[in-house]
């Protein structure tokens, strides 16, 4: 069994003879080389046929700039000569209107005079007519105004008349009121016045005396104790004891 | 009876605060005299320690019993003399000045009379009465110095001395 089993395997790999048949095998190789040669041969063409359009495609391109060049050199030349032949009529025109204008303008300066004349005896006529009603018309505003003014004079007077009097009641009222109100605190600062200087010089007549009193008072138990003799000192002793007693004091 | 009496006479005699406890230590000798076998030895002890007026005094009084051979009266005595001081009042006055034997006789006698004999002085010094007395009696005390007289002396007549004053100044003014 096992040996049937190698055999088997050798079978399965190995060529089989019509495959591995030489003449077969160079026919092949061959068979490409020729295919080969023939696909370099058509990319040369192709690529050579490419490089050629393109050249070709230059060509035609400066043939139509050199074209386009020359075309446009005759439309300038043609240009330039309708140009000049333009210039030339304006200029024959130019002249030509040169005389007829001055024959125009010296028709339209007559017609303008004319109707600035006419115009200027209207606007005269309708000037005359205006002043006289505008002097009319401020005659009138005149009058009104003077009379407006008049009236309007009377009543200002009249009111400031009577504001004046009505300021000359109020300020006499407020003088008055004033007068009064001074009078009062005058009145009453016065008082306080004439009260504190009062008060101030009996108070100062109180610490005058005081003073008057302690100066005696010193001056006397100075005094009088220094000049006191024994006896004197001996009845003031025995005066003191009867004040006492009289008030009481040994009871 | 004849023992008050004399008593009487003897407190008259005290005038001081001093004169009581002189009075008091002589009638404690003549006590010890009592059992003492030398009357002269308590005699001396009495001149030695007692100021003369007292001692003769004193010794006056006891000379009564002693004459009559009377110890159990002199004893009498010295007890009721030790009672009567003890019952004593004392006055105290404050004085500006030092008062001498004539005037504290004056003020005694004044003060005796007036007041009442128990009273006895007790003087104390006060140099800004200057005058007059402070006056001290049973806890209370009055000032009678000069100065309070001077002063009510102004506050009683102050309307006078403005006259006077008003006068002067009239016066000067003219």
């Amino acid at each position: 069994m096992v040996e049937n089993r190698h055999d088997e395997r050798i079978m399965f790999f190995e060529t089989p003879s019509f495959i591995v048949s030489p003449y077969l095998f160079i026919s092949v190789i061959l068979l490409n080389i020729g295919l080969l040669s023939v696909l370099i041969l058509w990319g040369t063409q192709f690529f050579k046929r490419i490089f050629q359009s393109r050249e070709q495609a230059r060509l035609r391109l400066e043939r139509a700039e050199r074209a386009a060049e020359a075309i446009l050199n005759q439309a300038r030349e043609e240009s330039l000569a309708i140009i000049g032949k333009a210039h030339q009529a304006s200029a024959n025109i130019l002249k030509e209107s040169a005389v007829s204008r001055e024959g125009f303008q010296k028709e339209f300066e007559k017609v303008v005079r004319e109707f600035s004349r006419g115009e200027t005896e209207r606007l005269l006529k309708l000037s005359e007519g205006f002043s006289k009603s505008y002097q009319a018309s401020t005659d009138e505003a005149r009058k009104t105004y003077l009379k407006n003014m008049d009236a309007l004079y009377q009543h200002l007077t009249d009111r400031a008349r009577e504001s004046t009097e009505r300021f000359e009641k109020f300020m006499q009222d407020e003088v008055a009121q004033f007068e009064g109100i001074a009078k009062f605190q005058f009145e009453r600062l016065q008082s306080s016045v004439v009260t504190e200087v009062e008060s101030y010089k009996q108070d100062l007549i109180k610490r005058v005396e005081r003073s008057i009193f302690r100066i005696i008072y010193l001056v006397s138990t100075n005094v009088l104790g220094k000049t006191i003799d024994l006896e004197g000192h001996r009845e003031l002793v025995i005066k003191a004891l009867e004040e006492a007693k009289r008030e009481g004091f040994f009871e | 009876m004849q023992t008050s009496r004399d008593i009487s006479e003897i407190l008259k005699q005290i005038r001081t605060q001093e004169d009581a406890g002189a009075f008091s230590e002589g009638a404690d000798i003549l006590a010890e005299g009592l059992y003492h076998r030398d009357p002269l030895a308590v005699r001396e002890k009495l001149r030695r320690r007692l100021p003369q007026r007292i001692y003769l005094l004193l010794e006056e009084e006891a000379d009564k019993f002693l004459d009559r051979k009377d110890p159990e009266g002199l004893r009498a005595f010295i007890s009721s003399l030790h009672k009567a001081i003890e019952g004593l009042r004392a006055l105290r006055l404050e004085l500006g000045f030092e008062p001498t034997g004539e005037t504290i006789d004056h003020i005694s006698s004044w003060v005796k009379r007036e007041i009442g004999p128990d009273i006895i002085l007790d003087f104390g010094r006060d140099l800004s009465i200057r005058a007059g007395a402070r006056i001290i009696f049973r806890g209370r005390f009055v000032e009678k110095s000069l100065g309070v007289m001077i002063a009510s002396w102004i506050e009683r007549d102050k309307e006078k001395i403005k006259e006077s004053l008003r006068h002067a100044v009239t016066v000067r003014n003219q």
